[in-house]
């Protein structure tokens, strides 16, 4: 590789690391209860060897009323045994995994495209700036890790047709990405005989590789079966069931790609999409790229499966646009916008029109970027992240004394993200919650309305009857602390938290038996 | 070349949108209909210059009667919750940006700029999707029969690989045009009428081809 291009692409990995690890435990505001599973898990494994239900190294974590794939939480033993329990170590393995992926998408375009180093190094960039993966990567999910691992499993399968004893790597690799995310469980039983069928005049010489890398992704697949009679996938498929042809063609609508905002945790951030609104420009001159044969045949046949292939599992689900579980789809778009973007740049005669083009996208992205996530997003989505009990777990640092009673009844994830931020004894933890699984630990129903007792704070619904205890607490969000509740049990006024748009979040009331129950 | 004709005259007949212009109003229905066949005959090998300039002079009568009649006001007018929305973003952005923010250009961008841009590349992108006028279980919205999907989309395609400019610069005019004005109900953006038939019918033509190839 030529030393400017080593150069570019550092700055490109810097570029991409910067975005994903600057203010990481402070943007998103909060911590997600998914990712406070995930990071308490880790926690739990760390000092015991077994999650939270007391289960030892589970094959999936059963969490708030489902299951977690698992290799993102073993992977997270790491983070947190370096930084501790702090969101930013929940998040690490994600972070990490972002800039990754914008590496092997720079090893990708190498691979396929070796003539054009150039091409590599906008791959690489359009990774590390693109709006869904800096948002994914920040936070707490299993799907981009599962990306990370899928797209260098397709990297090697690209690389086995000329050295076949890759296949065997890029199997077991295409056979761990689906311990990571739901989405790739299908997309790897559909993908592998596809490629399979597509290069089979390939194969067909190379039997023996081929055989074995079969046996190896079936080997990966023993945990699956494992569950298959266990329920607990049924439980995950009941959840987000439910499909039709409307659900997957959503996926190619231009408005939902590029134009389209919305914050939920399964899309992207207010006033940006998932891609920015520049970008259908290249897409389009890289679909003509692909069409014309511009790319080689065979690049052009994987990038043709994929785009065909990889909105399926989220099209199977019953929800419409989730991006969340497309994140491969999205990686494939991202691949064809950087051909369309490097046939503009070469088909630019003059060197000042070639850099312009790059400084101005690249500037203007990067400050939409900074607009929508770093600001509007940071502040307007708070309390979607559960700030308030961030803040809160600082606060009762000064209730040692009192009995507080966190209401849990509109958010399941409160009592393991206080466990997990108040460092809770994870072994006195399973002794709690083993007690309260309602079924075995992997089954089709899963309850998620355990009771956590955190030393002097205890996290349930609130229960009005025990409003003539002395000394207790209680701490919930306006519908749970309405005025009418306050005044008919004679609650005295503790404290306010309240989120970063200064709405306020929770409040705190002490009860006082002496003047309710006289 | 009578072959041709009867396609482009026959997808461009042959859908619901049609009937609901020439109901609004026949005028209308009529030019919309002439141009989809102009735009069709542009993308002709046998093109010639006169029909471009006529596609573009329909283009821009149509343009400018639609800009005069239904500009679309709600692109500078704010709403009592968007003043709410503005006002806290303000905040927020005057907490994190400091002097970037608190000056006359930074007001201006955000708070004048930005919220207008956002509106028109809503519009714009209302307009880009393609499945509502495929696939919309709305009736209000239903264009064109399900059938015709693939073929659009083989005809777009066909445009991306030739490359031709006029129907690439009708389209992105009538794009824009199209978010700048507000036309309620089953209307909806006039304008990318005849692109939407030319790109059918370059679907169907290729069909067509194919076909006689075959036998």
């Amino acid at each position: 590789m030529a030393k400017r291009h080593l150069v570019i692409l550092l700055l490109v990995l810097f570029v991409a690391a910067f975005l994903r690890f600057y203010n990481l435990g402070s943007i998103p505001a909060g911590l997600h209860g998914d990712a406070a599973s995930q990071g308490y898990n880790a926690f739990s494994l760390l000092n015991s060897s077994k999650d939270r239900f007391g289960e030892p190294f589970p094959v999936l974590f059963r969490s708030l009323g489902s299951y977690q794939p698992p290799i993102y939480t073993y992977l997270t033993t790491i983070p947190v045994s370096i930084f501790g329990n702090t969101p930013m170590a929940a998040r690490f393995i994600s972070a990490f995994s972002g800039i990754l992926l914008s590496l092997i998408t720079f090893l990708f375009f190498r691979a396929f495209f070796p003539s054009k180093p150039g091409l590599a190094l906008f791959g690489g960039a359009l990774v590390a700036i693109a709006p869904w993966s800096v948002f994914f990567s920040r936070l707490a999910v299993e799907a981009n890790l599962a990306l990370v691992i899928f797209a260098s499993s397709i990297l090697l399968y690209w690389r086995s047709l000329k050295n076949p004893s890759l296949f065997i790597t890029a199997c077991l690799l295409l056979g761990l990405s689906t311990h990571a995310y739901y989405s790739e469980r299908l997309l790897a039983v559909l993908f592998l005989p596809l490629y399979l069928l597509i290069f089979r005049k390939f194969w067909l010489h190379q039997k023996r590789w081929a055989i074995l890398g079969l046996v190896i992704f079936i080997l990966t697949q023993v945990p699956h079966f494992s569950m298959v009679t266990s329920g607990a996938y049924i439980r995950r498929f009941d959840q987000v069931s439910g499909s039709g042809m409307d659900n997957y063609l959503v996926y190619y609508s231009l408005p939902n790609l590029f134009f389209d905002s919305d914050s939920n945790l399964g899309r992207t951030m207010p006033g940006l999409s998932v891609f920015y609104g520049w970008m259908v420009v290249p897409l389009i001159f890289g679909i003509r790229e692909l069409v014309l044969g511009k790319v080689t045949k065979e690049a052009g046949k994987i990038l043709g499966l994929l785009l065909i292939l990889t909105p399926i599992p989220a099209a199977l689900t019953g929800d419409l646009f989730y991006p969340l579980r497309v994140l491969d789809f999205l990686w494939v778009l991202t691949l064809i916008i950087a051909i369309g973007l490097y046939s503009i740049y070469a088909y630019l005669k003059v060197n000042t029109a070639k850099i312009g083009l790059v400084v101005i996208l690249a500037l203007y992205s990067i400050f939409s970027l900074y607009i929508s996530y770093f600001i509007l997003f940071k502040y307007e989505k708070a309390e979607n992240y559960g700030y308030a009990y961030v803040k809160l777990a600082e606060k009762l640092k000064g209730y040692k004394d009192k009995e507080v009673i966190i209401d849990s009844a509109r958010d399941l994830g409160i009592g393991v993200r206080m466990a997990y931020l108040t460092r809770f004894d994870p072994r006195n933890i399973q002794e709690q919650l083993r007690p309260q699984m309602k079924t075995s630990y992997y089954n089709s129903s899963v309850n998620s309305d355990e009771v956590y007792i955190l030393g002097n704070i205890t996290v349930k619904p609130i229960r009005w009857g025990e409003v003539c205890r002395e000394n207790v607490l209680f701490v919930g969000d306006q519908a749970a602390l309405s005025d009418k509740e306050i005044k008919e049990h004679k609650l005295k006024f503790e404290f306010e938290i309240k989120d970063l748009s200064g709405k306020t979040a929770l409040l705190g009331y002490k009860t006082q038996p002496e003047e309710k129950c006289k | 070349m009578k072959r041709k004709f009867l396609i482009i005259l026959g997808v461009s007949l042959g859908n619901f949108w049609v009937y609901q212009l020439f109901a609004n109003n026949i005028l209308m229905g009529l030019l919309l209909t002439s141009e989809s066949i102009l735009l069709f005959l542009t993308a002709l090998p046998e093109r010639s210059k006169k029909i471009q300039v006529a596609v573009f002079i329909i283009l821009t009568g149509l343009s400018l009667y639609l800009l005069a009649i239904s500009f679309n006001k709600e692109i500078f007018y704010i709403s009592d919750y968007e003043k709410i929305v503005q006002k806290n973003r303000g905040e927020y952005f005057g907490a994190e940006l400091g002097k970037i923010y608190g000056n006359k250009a930074g007001i201006f961008y955000f708070d004048k700029f930005r919220p207008v841009v956002s509106k028109i590349s809503g519009n714009f992108a209302s307009n880009l999707d393609f499945e509502k006028y495929f696939l919309s279980k709305n009736p209000e919205e239903g264009r064109y029969p399900v059938f015709l999907l693939p073929l659009f989309i083989l005809g777009l395609v066909r445009l991306i690989i030739v490359y031709q400019k006029t129907s690439v610069i009708y389209f992105l005019l009538a794009l824009i045009v199209s978010s700048l004005v507000s036309i309620s109900g089953k209307m909806g953006p006039m304008l990318l009428f005849p692109f939407f038939n030319l790109c059918i019918a370059l679907g169907a033509l290729n069909i067509w081809r194919k076909w006689q190839k075959d036998i």
